[in-house]
């Protein structure tokens, strides 16, 4: 099984595919969003996997509503299972959050309480979901608007608890704890001193929104420089990691996304410069 | 983070009862709104559910449009947003693929939009379009039994069709409509709306190809996609169309790639997105 280099990438959508296969731009790797691969077969599917060939590429589910009381759908499931054994990805990852409740879908990315009873339901649908795979997978902590009360734990201790439990990886949303810490008055530097460092396996990176009094995590702006800052802290931490450019609406040119990775590419480097000096 | 104690120690419920509360308050239902915010931190709660059920509406607004370019072509951006919008506030999504939300849209536009009577049949060809983009792959053509039995013979033969296909009868001229709103398309705008079409939908190559059937052809294809032999879809043919030509038939089948092997009297399955899907219809 390959993996991913530690490199940025960038997030792989519709008005680029074309572009990539034919220009083959000197990107390190590209996620894209599983779904959109659901299909049986078709020209997308013929697309990725021919950019497989060329490129290491991570699988990023939005839809498998992991964080939900009903049970995983099977069918989602099942086709998830098919593309991971056509494509072989470096990575399959998904959220930690809920995406449906008594069989209607809301197809966003939704908080959950941080209780132990939603420890328990979104542990035992990763569980299911890495039997399933027969692999371990990622999961990302999102962006929140909202803050459930009581809790019975930080929402850093219930990432860690997952990781911990689960054997999963964490992919790590610097622009989401940053968005969140600014929506619910934490510290963002205390989320990231209270995760695992060996966890963390994968950073995503974009931009947000200011809206109505809230910071919303549209994947639509440049990546702030607030966020920058808090990438370079994480490197400091987890080490350097594969890294990605996430944008999904508003979607620039390719350059802009490769200027962006290349950014994200100098802060690793300088990482692996600190991390080389400290070792000798 | 402190653990914040909730002033008036009311415990969290049930994940399955806040997620229900939290689903039905994005939809407007207002004793649900208030039991989630007794559960939400007080700072720009009612922001923050209006920024979840702004993401909701439009994510799901958003699938709908892209399915739908030849509509939004039609009716303008903003008409199909709205729409979207409309159909997405009552209709439930059943799936976490959003590519598959969108399904009956026809039906809403039906009633929406009743002034532009041809809009579901419309609907229904984008659909379908969708459908067929992503259905399994042909196998390579295989014509060897064909080849290899006498022309006499070839009534008893099967042939299997491309999966990768659906059919749409219409009271309206759903080909020439879809036609004229493609990006780049330069020929006559004039539309005759007492004509009607069946459009035969099917991937080729990177795309998807949108052309019509003539009489007597949905017919054939219909009953050879059901397993039928090539003589008992040439009797339904004729039935529609005493003029129907077989040889033209064919030939124009085997080049555009829908046939795809000749076999023996077994009764190939019928597809999910063939000419025996649900959206089919005239």
């Amino acid at each position: 099984m390959h993996t991913l280099p530690v490199q940025a990438g960038i997030g792989l959508r519709a008005p680029h595919i074309n572009e990539v296969r034919a220009s083959g731009p000197r990107v390190a790797w590209f996620e894209v969003h599983s779904e959109n691969y659901f299909g049986d077969g078709g020209p997308a599917l013929h697309a990725l996997a021919e950019i497989r060939q060329d490129y290491p590429v991570s699988l990023h589910g939005v839809g498998m509503s992991l964080g939900g009381a009903d049970a995983l759908d099977h069918e989602h499931l099942r086709k998830l299972k098919n593309l991971v054994a056509r494509i072989e990805p470096a990575v399959v990852s998904e959220h930690l959050c809920w995406s449906a409740i008594g069989g209607r879908w809301l197809n966003d990315l939704l908080p959950l309480p941080y209780t132990h009873e939603a420890l328990d339901i979104v542990c035992a649908h990763i569980a299911e979901l890495q039997d399933a795979l027969g692999r371990a997978i990622l999961v990302e902590n999102v962006s929140s608007y909202l803050r459930f009360l009581p809790e019975d734990m930080p929402e850093w201790a219930f990432v860690a608890a997952v990781a911990k439990r689960t054997g999963c990886g964490l992919l790590l949303d610097i622009n989401n704890v940053y968005v969140s810490a600014e929506n619910h008055g934490f510290a963002a530097l205390e989320y990231l001193h209270n995760i695992p460092i060996g966890a963390v396996q994968e950073i995503h990176l974009a931009g947000y929104e200011a809206i109505d009094g809230l910071l919303v995590d549209t994947h639509s702006r440049p990546v702030y420089p607030a966020v920058w800052d808090l990438y370079e802290r994480s490197l400091q931490r987890f080490g350097p990691l594969p890294t990605l450019i996430e944008w999904d609406q508003d979607i620039p040119p390719l350059d802009v996304l490769c200027a962006e990775a290349a950014k994200a590419d100098a802060y690793l480097d300088v990482a692996r410069q600190n991390a080389h000096a400290r070792a000798t | 983070m402190p653990i914040l104690m909730w002033p008036d120690r009311t415990p969290m419920p049930a994940l399955r009862e806040l997620q229900n509360d939290f689903a039905a308050a994005l939809f407007t239902d207002r004793e649900a709104w208030q039991r989630l915010c007794a559960h939400c931190a007080p700072t720009r709660r009612e922001q923050g559910i209006a920024a979840y059920r702004r993401g909701v509406m439009a994510n799901l607004a958003n699938a709908v449009c892209s399915t739908y370019p030849v509509i939004e072509s039609i009716v303008g951006k903003d008409f199909l947003y709205e729409a979207a919008l409309g159909y997405a506030a009552k209709t439930p999504s059943q799936s976490g693929d959003l590519n598959a939300f969108g399904a009956d849209f026809d039906r809403f536009l039906a009633i929406y939009a009743p002034t532009l009577p041809y809009l579901p049949d419309i609907a229904r060809l984008e659909w379908l379009i969708q459908t067929v983009y992503s259905a399994e792959d042909a196998p390579p053509q295989d014509f060897s039994l064909l080849t290899a039995t006498p022309a006499e013979a070839w009534g008893g033969l099967c042939l299997r069709l491309d999966a990768a296909h659906a059919i749409l009868r219409s009271q309206w001229p759903v080909v020439q409509i879809w036609e004229i709103n493609q990006v780049g398309y330069t020929g006559d705008f004039a539309v005759d709306f007492t004509r009607s079409e069946t459009a035969l939908v099917h991937r080729r190559f990177q795309g998807v190809v949108v052309t019509a059937l003539g009489n007597g052809e949905e017919a054939f294809l219909q009953r050879l996609a059901a397993g039928e032999t090539l003589a008992e879809s040439m009797v339904a043919a004729n039935a529609e169309n005493a003029q129907f030509d077989l040889a033209q038939a064919l030939q124009r089948f085997v080049a555009n790639g829908l046939f795809r092997k000749a076999g023996a009297t077994e009764r190939p399955k019928t597809t999910a997105s063939g000419a025996t899907s649900p959206h089919a219809k005239g």
